[in-house]
């Protein structure tokens, strides 16, 4: 009986590492390919630390949330799926949505499909906004001015 | 403060488009009898400023970043209507040809930065201006701000409770009223000390060059 208990405690004590065991998270670190987005604001600053959901194809649920990095950075694994939605959320209402073409291996990189006016820099389509609304506006007075000197 | 597209759900947008749709018809009534041939190039120039503004991203304690909005000044030089109307332009521009703010969310944005925006600064000039004309014009300009920011918080904080999944997660735009009127008030309290500032300079300047309808300086009608 004295040489069961020391036997007993022994097993006891084994199953109990082993419930340890079972509580434990394994890391492993592996070098890989990895798909980057880069969320910035109009000025440059970083879309840093805020939410992202991010769908592969027309799938409702996320396949990775979680919120950008200090650099304003989302790193992911995209396997063999190209097609993928970001939706990018500041609590003050900045944020994004739209398609993204993620290059797979072999395959040459597409443009993101949501961009606004691609084909200009920032300041043409500043200066396009700009003769839009001085250009309407002189429409305006032009059609206007016609009608009240036609009028009697 | 633009809302950009997905962060609503159909539900809201689409009834703005609605609510919306009607308020640039009231608009547009009788815009010809509002605006004459002196006003109109003066209209033009301070929309360009006011889709200018809209562009230049002022940094933020807290790693965002914000604009101003130049709807106050509008309002003030030329009335609810043609302001209302004309703020719905650069809204469009904005969106179209830089992303900033959505298609889908242009009724919501113009509705709460345009007229509301528009209406509340109107009203506080017209109440403060009988006491200190400078003072109701830096107030109305910080009023519009607070309003445009306090409506759009409340409608990006209602998407959780609008639209859903079975589970219960948002569709669209996930913070609540706890996370959203805060995240927008507080930095648009600062960003509406420049719109005020740059509101008044304007002022002063249209004041100077009788740009300003009536000798007492009130605005036109609405």
């Amino acid at each position: 009986m004295k040489a069961l208990l020391p036997a007993l405690s022994f097993i006891l004590m084994l199953g109990l590492a082993g419930q340890a065991g079972a509580h434990e998270v394994h890391v492993q670190v592996s070098p890989t390919q990895a798909a980057l987005i880069q969320l910035s604001y109009a000025d440059g600053q970083p879309f840093a630390f805020e939410a992202y959901e991010l769908y592969p194809g027309a799938a409702e649920l996320p396949a990775q949330v979680g919120r950008t990095d200090a650099q304003g950075r989302v790193v992911f694994l995209p396997g063999g799926t190209a097609d993928w939605r970001l939706k990018a959320y500041a609590a003050d209402g900045h944020g994004t949505d739209q398609r993204l073409e993620v290059a797979l291996p072999e395959q040459p990189a597409a443009a993101p499909e949501a961009a606004p006016a691609q084909g200009l820099d920032r300041f043409s389509r500043l200066l396009l906004g700009l003769s839009l609304i001085l250009g309407g506006f002189g429409l305006y007075q032009f059609f206007t001015c016609k009608k009240r000197k036609s009028s009697p | 403060m633009h809302i950009p597209d997905g962060f609503l759900s159909p539900q809201t947008w689409i009834p703005a488009y609605g609510l919306a749709a009607g308020a640039w018809f009231w608009a547009a009534r009788d815009l010809r009898q509002r605006l004459d041939e002196s006003t109109v190039p003066r209209l033009a120039m301070l929309t360009a400023l006011a889709y200018g503004l809209g562009l230049i991203m002022v940094p933020l304690p807290g790693g965002s970043s914000g604009h101003a909005l130049g709807v106050a000044l509008l309002t003030l030089l030329f009335g609810l209507r043609p302001a209302f109307l004309a703020y719905s332009g650069v809204l469009l521009l904005q969106a179209l040809l830089f992303g900033a703010g959505g298609v889908t969310a242009l009724a919501v944005n113009a509705l709460a930065m345009g007229l509301a925006g528009g209406a509340v600064a109107l009203l506080l000039f017209r109440l403060l201006r009988p006491f200190q004309e400078s003072l109701a014009v830096l107030l109305a300009a910080w009023g519009s701000v607070m309003a445009g920011a306090l409506l759009l918080a409340l409608v990006l904080g209602a998407q959780p409770l609008i639209a859903s999944r079975a589970d219960g997660s948002p569709l669209f735009f996930p913070f609540a009223w706890s996370v959203t009127l805060p995240a927008m008030l507080i930095p648009h309290a600062l960003i509406g000390l420049g719109e005020a500032a740059l509101t008044l300079l304007v002022w002063r300047y249209a004041r100077r060059r009788g740009w300003v309808q009536t000798a007492a300086g009130s605005p036109v009608t609405p």
